[in-house]
């Protein structure tokens, strides 16, 4: 019985696997000259809407989506209306890997706008090197590609890395003193690259640190109870949570009941949407840290965008919402430079340009691609923001300059 | 290890196995007296956690709202259960294994969709009842008192299971379809209304375990699948139709997650399924499964 149920599921995997893979079979000399023809022209976004990561997934989604409709309210970018096509890839990184083949080859995107994990974005990183297809990540992070031989000219990231990120929380955990540390990250690339980078921050800002246990979790776990019960156990000065969206939220609730958050201090990405879902039961006192951190700026205009997302959605934007629209913006931007829409010409326009965006200018480094963004960092209060959440005071400065890594030598 | 660390990792590890043992006596159930594994018991439980979080800030935030918040949830998925053995398993009892599979597959994929279009992706976080919000101090050691409530309550729904399936008819019939269905087909006994009610319990013990444990987690899309894995390791190990079975699986399985994220961090996120291999060559059945299975 078992034997027959387990035959059942490796075919009926393999029956799914051959309907997806039938959809983008069209032959690649197709391509080109289908872009930008009768009067649209095709971006497409890869985001896992449902299964494990859709918590990140759609507020992105939705940011890029606002932002289609804006520009094409507008009369579109050069004479054409934009039209965006979301492609679910359940953070799968399997189906990543199909839907960015798709991307170029069926659906002739002029660009492709980013997964939510650096195990999907692998895929699509190789797609952009492979096809010479402009690819923005506004959510996957992880440095390598940026920054090593995975490097290629046609990927940007508009996300603070691996590196940046983990160099912001390594500030802070230097300002408090904290030197006994544990770490829990996902276990992935994104989580250990996370780890791996905060540890060398702390080096690179000479503490002496003892690093007295590492946990691992499944991203998307049920349950962090065994974790939260190690961590104690080993007694650690301060812990660097790597876990964010769900798995976070999940964290903290659980650790509530330990009184872990009594015990040790923490740090983890405790972002708008986070900081919404835990409500009341956000911990005051840990260290957050967010990639977009839209609710701590005063613009009028940002808090018009919020407001209009909350009434469209039922909820505030997210970080990524933020960077999705910075991110289209860059696009938008290298297209009227280039003006054109040929991957290979806009990802040159991209390279050095100072994009102004509703949330500010920023700048794409030409020798990596690496947008010059900063981290938001704060201790959670209980004093909500303007938008009901719990927000940051004291504030930690994260800028550019305090978390940017100098450009690769190789380049 | 000091005693009070190691009673911590003991507790944290029950508290995990009560929940596992909840859903996964769903499925076992399930299993044993229709020889189906359904892929929907995820679903399940999701839309019991979901459903907690509707209805639970409906009533007054204490011990009893919650337990009437849960029970409605749960309730209310048996309901649903009934639909889906009535609508569509039904049809295919005389089919191949497989079409039962593919369509509790199907299913998953559509109620994943339609929690998404219902609930949306930003994931929703009930409060725990104030009664048991707090923690209970053990000698060094402190455990969410939650969990405790919760390793009490699995102690008390194992016992009703007992009482259903050993003291009552439709409890014993049930029973005796898990040993030979086609038997009792042939005494003349209704086993299709028998498949109703495995399958209507079946939902409501999934919903129940999601019901139960939503104060402590994010309920959210993805929640179906996380457990549908862990559940289905807990009905293996103890033997796939014994809810006995479940019951030493999820306390294994439980244990082993919290020793392992302890002893071999690294290897924690594999630890259960090294137990279910080890047990699988060692007892093919699982632990207490019958040969047939």
């Amino acid at each position: 019985m078992v034997l027959k149920a387990k035959v059942g599921a490796g075919v009926a995997v393999a029956l799914l696997s051959a309907g997806v893979l039938s959809a983008w079979s069209s032959p690649s000399s197709a391509r080109a000259s289908a872009r930008a023809t009768h009067g649209t022209v095709t971006i497409v976004s890869i985001r896992g809407t449902s299964g494990p990561t859709a918590s990140l997934g759609v507020p992105g989604n939705n940011g890029l989506q606002l932002a289609v409709n804006s520009l094409n309210a507008n009369g579109g970018l050069l004479g054409k209306k934009v039209k965006l096509i979301l492609l679910n890839s359940e953070g799968n990184p399997d189906l990543a890997s199909t839907l960015s083949r798709q991307a170029v080859l069926t659906d002739h995107a002029a660009a492709l706008f980013g997964s939510v994990s650096s195990s999907s974005g692998a895929y699509e990183v190789q797609a952009a090197k492979r096809y010479h297809e402009l690819v923005i990540s506004y959510t996957f992070s992880d440095a390598a590609f940026t920054r090593t031989s995975e490097y290629t000219p046609y990927f940007y990231s508009v996300v603070p890395n691996t590196d940046m990120e983990p160099m912001a929380a390594a500030l802070a955990f230097k300002k408090e003193g904290w030197t006994k540390i544990y770490t829990i990250s996902p276990n992935y690339n994104y989580g250990h690259a996370e780890v791996q980078g905060f540890l060398a921050a702390l080096k690179k800002l000479h503490v002496h640190y003892t690093l007295v246990g590492q946990q691992w979790p499944a991203l998307g776990a049920p349950n962090f109870t065994s974790n939260i019960s190690a961590i104690l156990a080993a007694h650690p000065q301060a812990v660097y949570g790597g876990i964010y969206g769900s798995d976070l939220v999940t964290f903290t609730k659980e650790a509530e009941g330990f009184g872990f958050f009594n015990k040790t201090h923490f740090a983890a990405q405790y972002g708008a949407i986070d900081l919404q879902a835990l409500g009341s039961a956000a911990p005051a006192g840990v260290v957050g840290y967010a990639r977009g951190g839209w609710w701590t700026l005063k613009s009028p205009q940002v808090k018009t965008w919020a407001k209009q997302y909350d009434k469209k959605y039922g909820t505030y934007p997210s970080s990524f919402t933020m960077l999705g629209t910075m991110a289209f913006d860059a696009w938008v931007q290298g297209v009227e430079k280039a003006h054109s829409f040929n991957s290979t010409k806009v990802s040159r326009a991209m390279a050095g340009e100072t994009v102004s965006t509703m949330f500010g200018k920023y700048t794409l480094r030409s020798c990596d691609h690496q947008a010059e963004i900063p981290e938001y960092i704060g201790v959670v209060s209980k004093k909500p923001t303007a938008y009901g959440f719990a927000g940051y005071s004291p504030t930690f400065n994260a800028s550019w300059n305090n978390i940017k890594e100098a450009c690769p030598v190789t380049r | 290890m000091s005693g009070g660390i190691l009673l911590m990792q003991v507790l944290s590890g029950l508290s995990l196995g009560a929940i596992l043992f909840i859903v996964a006596s769903g499925m076992t159930l399930v299993f044993g007296t229709m020889r189906v594994i359904n892929m929907t018991h995820g679903s399940f439980y999701m839309l019991g956690a979901y459903l907690l979080a509707i209805t639970f800030n409906k009533f007054d935030q204490h011990l009893f709202g919650f337990i009437g918040a849960f029970l409605l949830s749960a309730a209310a998925v048996l309901l649903v259960g009934v639909v889906v053995e009535f609508v569509v398993l039904r049809r295919l009892y005389s089919g191949e294994h497989l079409l039962q599979l593919l369509a509790t597959w199907a299913l998953m994929l559509i109620f994943e969709q339609l929690t998404l279009d219902v609930w949306g992706s930003a994931t929703v976080s009930p409060p725990t009842p104030a009664s048991l919000s707090g923690a209970v101090t053990l000698g060094s050691t402190t455990i969410p008192a939650f969990y405790l409530f919760l390793i009490l309550l699995a102690a008390l729904i194992y016992f009703a299971l007992w009482v259903f399936t050993n003291r009552m008819g439709i409890g014993r019939s049930l029973m005796a379809a898990v040993e030979d269905h086609e038997l009792l087909a042939t005494i003349g006994v209704n086993v299709r209304q028998l498949y109703t009610v495995a399958f209507a319990i079946g939902a409501f013990l999934a919903a129940l375990g999601g019901a139960l444990i939503a104060p402590e987690v994010s309920v959210g899309p993805g929640i179906d699948l996380s457990i549908l894995v862990e559940s289905f390791v807990v009905a293996v190990v103890g033997g796939l139709g014994n809810v006995n079975g479940a019951v030493i699986g999820a306390i294994i399985i439980g244990l082993a997650q919290s020793f392992g994220a302890t002893y071999i961090p690294n290897m924690a996120e594999a630890a259960i399924y090294f137990v279910m291999v080890i047990v699988l060559i060692i007892r093919p059945r699982g632990l207490l499964g019958r040969e047939e299975f």
